[in-house]
């Protein structure tokens, strides 16, 4: 009868390797920054943040339709090329824009 | 068998190519190429462009890193872009091809990075020649948004400047606060640099933000060139707006 070699322990759990972090730099953690700009530039959020400013603040603009909604209900829609971006840009828009002179009005 | 739907929603434009696309849209079809001259847009038969929901950004920038593997040269297009057909997306391609071309040679071979900088106060050196008059607010507003004054981002670009990488850059300056004399900015460059080159950029830029105090650096990327695709269309739209 064939002894049994004893069971070798369980090696302990190593923890799952995190997925390579985007690297944070020395400085203060953003001290001087209101808590919801930091937390936007925190590691998870960052990369939705950069999606967001790389894919609808950014890029070649073909033409387009795009209709914002909430909770199933249309808010805003848009047929120019000037979709979805950022309010500065917005502003941009409206100071670039050449305004009509107005007519003066003539007292009598 | 349904019919396909005439829309295009458009990923991409890249320089006209022979090779055939095997990948599928966001909705699930087949990509194709709408040709115009030396320049040709990705694009997927669509009703209508997807939702603006993280799901379909993240599929769409997923899917934009794909092509970009396989074009040398190429201009993501802004989420959203949809042409009511090919036709109209042809026009489009025909309109704008000197600005696509000229955009495409640009961007050949490159990727881009974006580099955050967070900066305590305002974060710049208003430091001034003794003679020189103290620049106006108007001019101080335009070289901030510039990046001209920011010390960490001299000291970032001149070790960069050493690496002979950078092609192309971008400087955004966002305030927190509603003013435009900038406190607490958050500084975002857009940094064109060559293909395959992004662990130097980090690596130059986690040393040169080790040594700067009053900021810190949040590094992304590479992703394909975004803000380095021509957004004139904007320009030429706005009068209709």
């Amino acid at each position: 009868m064939s002894r049994r070699a004893p069971r070798t322990p369980p090696l302990p759990r190593l923890p799952r390797p995190r997925p390579p972090a985007t690297p944070k730099y020395p400085g203060p953690p953003h001290p001087a920054h209101p808590p919801t700009v930091a937390r936007l530039l925190q590691e998870r959020d960052q990369t939705i943040l950069d999606l967001v400013d790389n894919l609808l603040n950014r890029g070649v603009v073909v033409t387009g339709d795009v209709v914002l909604a909430l909770a199933g209900v249309d808010l805003v829609y848009l047929r120019l090329s000037v979709l979805l971006c950022a309010a500065d840009r917005v502003g941009e828009a409206r100071v670039g824009r050449r305004r009509r002179p107005q007519r003066r009005r003539r007292t009598a | 068998m349904s019919a396909q739907p005439e829309g295009r929603y458009v990923y991409a434009i890249v320089a006209g190519g022979a090779r055939a696309l095997r990948a599928r849209g966001i909705g699930g079809r087949t990509l194709v190429r709408v040709r115009e001259g030396r320049l040709a847009a990705v694009a997927e038969p669509m009703v209508a462009p997807p939702n603006p929901s993280v799901a379909c950004l993240r599929a769409q920038d997923r899917l934009v890193r794909r092509l970009a593997r396989g074009h040398a040269a190429i201009l993501p297009a802004r989420f959203g872009s949809f042409a009511r057909d090919v036709r109209e997306l042809r026009r489009v391609l025909r309109r704008r091809a000197a600005v696509l071309s000229r955009a495409l040679a640009r961007v050949r071979g490159t990727e881009q990075m974006n580099l955050r900088l967070l900066l305590q106060d305002n974060g710049m050196t208003g430091a001034q020649d003794r003679g020189t008059p103290a620049p106006g607010k108007g001019t101080r507003y335009l070289r901030a948004r510039a990046g001209h004054d920011l010390p960490a981002l001299a000291a970032v670009r001149s070790a960069l400047a050493q690496l002979s990488i950078v092609r192309a850059e971008l400087v955004e300056v966002h305030s927190t606060s509603a003013r435009t004399d900038i406190a607490n900015p958050v500084v975002t460059i857009y940094h064109l640099i060559a293909r395959g080159t992004s662990r130097k950029y980090r690596r130059t830029v986690v040393d040169t933000m080790a040594s700067e105090h009053g900021a810190s650096a949040v590094v992304s990327g590479p992703w394909p060139p975004y803000a380095f695709a021509p957004a004139d269309a904007i320009a030429a739209r706005r009068s209709l707006s």
